[in-house]
C-alpha cells in the first residue's frame, strides 16, 4: 500500500511574548520597549511518511513536538517551512476530547460535532445514535454534558470521532482514560479500523498502550525525530534516553 | 460488527487512490458550511438564556427597558422635540443594538470559541458568521416589536419603505465587515477588545440615536456624515418612520462604505486566519 501522510522538512517556531511585569510601573515602562519574544522551536526539520493501514505511535518527552506535529497533520497549524500532504479523509481528536459545551445535552453536543466533522447527511441521525450507543450513554442522551464525568466526556468524544469513519484518525492522549471495559471496546474498534485499511496516528505517554497498539513508533526529542521503527526497540531507546537524562540531572543537581 | 454500505464502499476505495491535499485546506471540504453556521448560532442563542426564567423574553425586555429609559430622559429632561419620537427612538435603538451586539460578539468570536477552533478543523469564519446570526435572531424579534409600535402609533408605511431592506443589508454588511476585520487581530492583541468597547461607547453618543441629525450644529454635522451607522440610521428613519425617500446619492455612498468595510474585512480575515491558531 502507499503513503497517506507525507511530511518533508517541517519547521515550526512559536513566538511567546515575555510577560514578567509584576508591577504597574514595570508594565508602563515595558510599553516603551519593543516586546521581547521567546522563540520556541517546536519542530526543526521533521520528515515523516505514514503508509495506509499503519498504526503509528508518537512518543517523546513533554514539549518534544509530538502534538505540534499532529496539529500540522490535522491542518490546524501551518508549518513555517516544509510541506505536509495527506490523502483521504481525516478526523482529529486532540487534547482530551473535543471542545464539548457543558450546557448542551449529550445529543446536542454530538450533533454539533457531527456537523463539524461532516457526517454524510443521509446517515446523520443513525451515526449520532451510533456514537451515543458506542459511548454507552444512551440513558444520558438528554442530560446536560456538565453532569457527566470526565471519563464519559472522553468516551463520547472518541465515539463521535470514530463515527466520522475517516480514512485517517489522529489521536492525542485519549486512551489513558476510560475504564477497562471501554478500553477493550476501543481495542476492538481499532482492530476493525485496521481491517478496513484505516490509518491511525497516536500520541501517548502510556508506553504499554503504544506497545500494544502500534506497528511502528516514532521517537521525538527537542523537535526532531531521533528514531523510528518497531515498538519494542523504540520504546527501549526512549527508556534509555529518560534514564540518561535522570543521571545527568542527578550529577548536575 | 456489521458493516454499513458506506463502510464497504470505503473498503473498496483505498485512500491511496485519492489525490494529495494540503491539510490546511481540509476545513473547506469537510463541513457543511450553512448547517454549521446555523447550528452554532442556535446553540449559542439557547445557551445564552439557559439559566433564566424568562428565557428568550429577555431579548425583548432589554431593548424595551432602554427604549423607555431613553424616552423619559430625552422628552422630560433634555426636551428633545422630534415628531413621531417613539417610533424614531425605537427604530434607532433596535438598529444600534444589532450593531452593538453583533460587532461585540463578532469581534470576540474567534477568541470565545478558542476551545473548538484549536482542536477541530473547521472554516474559522463560521464562528464569526454564527455570532452575527445569533445577534440577528434578537434583531428580528426586536423588529417585530417595532412593527407593533408602528402599528399602535398609527404610522402608515409609505412606498419609501422599500429602501429599508437595503439599509438593513448595509447594516449587516458593515457589522460583518468590522467583525471579520477585527476578530483575527483581537486574537493576537487583546487591546482590540478594550478599544472596540470604547469605540462603541463613543459611537452611541456620536451617532444620532436619541437625537436627530438636525440637532447637531452645522459645523459638527460632518461627524454624522462620516459615521456609516449614523448614515444608515438617518435614512432608515426617513424611509420607515417619516415616509420620505432618502437621497439616492447618499444611499449609494452608504452602500459603498458598507461594502468597502466588508471587502476589507474579508481580505484581512483571509490573510490572517491561518496564523490565528498559533495564538488561540
Amino acid at each position: 500500500m502507499g503513503a497517506v501522510i507525507e511530511m518533508r522538512d517541517v519547521h515550526k517556531t512559536f513566538q511567546i511574548p515575555h510577560e514578567v511585569h509584576t508591577t504597574l510601573v514595570e508594565r508602563l515602562l515595558s510599553m516603551l520597549r519593543p516586546m521581547s519574544y521567546e522563540r520556541l522551536e517546536a519542530l526543526r526539520g521533521v520528515s515523516v511518511t505514514i503508509e495506509q493501514g499503519e498504526f503509528v505511535g508518537l512518543i517523546g518527552r513533554n514539549g518534544s513536538g509530538k502534538s505540534t506535529l499532529l496539529k500540522i497533520m490535522a491542518g490546524l497549524l501551518v508549518p513555517d517551512r516544509g510541506t505536509c500532504r495527506i490523502r483521504g479523509s481525516m478526523c482529529e481528536l486532540l487534547e482530551l476530547g473535543l471542545g464539548f459545551n457543558p450546557e448542551l445535552t449529550v445529543r446536542e453536543n454530538v450533533a454539533l460535532y457531527a456537523s463539524i466533522l461532516g457526517y454524510p447527511r443521509n446517515e446523520l441521525d443513525a451515526r449520532i445514535e451510533g456514537a451515543i450507543d458506542f459511548a454507552d450513554l444512551d440513558r444520558f442522551k438528554d442530560v446536560k454534558l456538565k453532569s457527566l464525568s470526565t471519563g464519559m466526556h472522553i468516551r463520547l468524544g472518541f465515539a463521535t470521532a470514530l463515527q466520522a469513519d475517516a480514512d485517517i484518525l489522529l489521536l492525542d492522549e485519549i486512551l489513558a482514560v476510560g475504564d477497562g471495559e471501554f478500553q477493550e471496546r476501543c481495542m476492538e474498534s481499532f482492530r476493525d479500523q485496521k481491517r478496513r485499511g484505516k490509518t491511525i496516528v497516536l500520541v501517548s505517554h502510556d508506553l504499554d498502550h503504544i506497545e500494544g497498539f502500534c506497528d511502528r513508533v516514532i521517537l521525538f526529542n527537542e523537535g526532531e525525530v531521533i528514531d523510528s521503527g518497531r515498538p519494542d526497540a523504540i520504546i527501549s531507546h526512549y527508556r534509555h534516553l529518560l534514564s540518561d537524562l535522570r543521571r545527568v540531572k542527578a550529577r548536575t543537581g | 460488527m456489521k458493516m454499513k454500505p458506506a463502510e464497504q464502499a470505503a473498503l473498496r476505495t483505498p485512500a491511496v487512490e485519492l489525490p494529495w491535499i494540503d491539510p490546511s485546506t481540509r476545513s473547506r471540504q469537510r463541513s457543511n458550511y450553512a448547517s454549521l453556521i446555523l447550528q452554532f448560532a442556535l446553540k449559542d442563542f439557547k445557551i445564552r438564556y439557559t439559566h433564566s426564567v424568562l428565557g428568550y423574553t429577555w431579548s425583548v425586555i432589554n431593548p424595551v427597558i432602554f427604549f423607555g429609559l431613553y424616552y423619559i430622559v430625552a422628552t422630560n429632561f433634555l426636551n428633545v422635540d422630534i415628531p413621531k419620537y417613539p417610533a424614531f427612538l425605537l427604530l434607532s435603538v433596535v438598529m444600534w443594538n444589532f450593531f452593538f451586539e453583533g460587532s461585540s460578539r463578532g469581534v470576540g468570536a474567534l477568541l470565545s470559541r478558542a476551545d473548538v477552533l484549536s482542536k477541530m478543523v473547521m472554516p474559522r469564519e463560521v464562528v464569526v458568521y454564527s455570532a452575527l446570526l445569533s445577534a440577528g435572531l434578537t434583531f428580528v424579534i426586536n423588529l417585530m416589536v417595532l412593527v407593533v409600535l408602528l402599528w399602535v402609533t398609527g404610522t402608515d408605511l409609505s412606498i419609501s419603505a422599500i429602501y429599508f431592506p437595503l439599509l438593513l443589508a448595509n447594516l449587516i454588511a458593515l457589522t460583518l465587515g468590522v467583525s471579520l476585520l477585527l476578530s483575527p487581530i483581537y486574537v493576537r492583541f487583546h487591546d482590540i477588545g478594550y478599544l472596540w468597547s470604547i469605540v462603541l461607547q463613543v459611537g452611541f453618543w456620536m451617532t444620532p440615536i436619541l437625537y436627530s441629525e438636525l440637532n447637531v450644529p452645522e459645523k459638527w454635522r460632518w461627524i454624522v456624515w462620516w459615521n456609516p451607522v449614523a448614515r444608515i440610521l438617518v435614512d432608515a428613519r426617513r424611509s420607515l418612520v417619516y415616509g420620505l425617500f432618502p437621497g439616492t446619492q447618499g444611499v449609494i455612498i452608504t452602500t459603498l462604505y458598507s461594502v468597502g468595510v466588508l471587502v476589507l474585512g474579508i481580505l484581512v480575515f483571509k490573510r490572517l486566519q491561518a496564523k490565528v491558531a498559533d495564538y488561540l
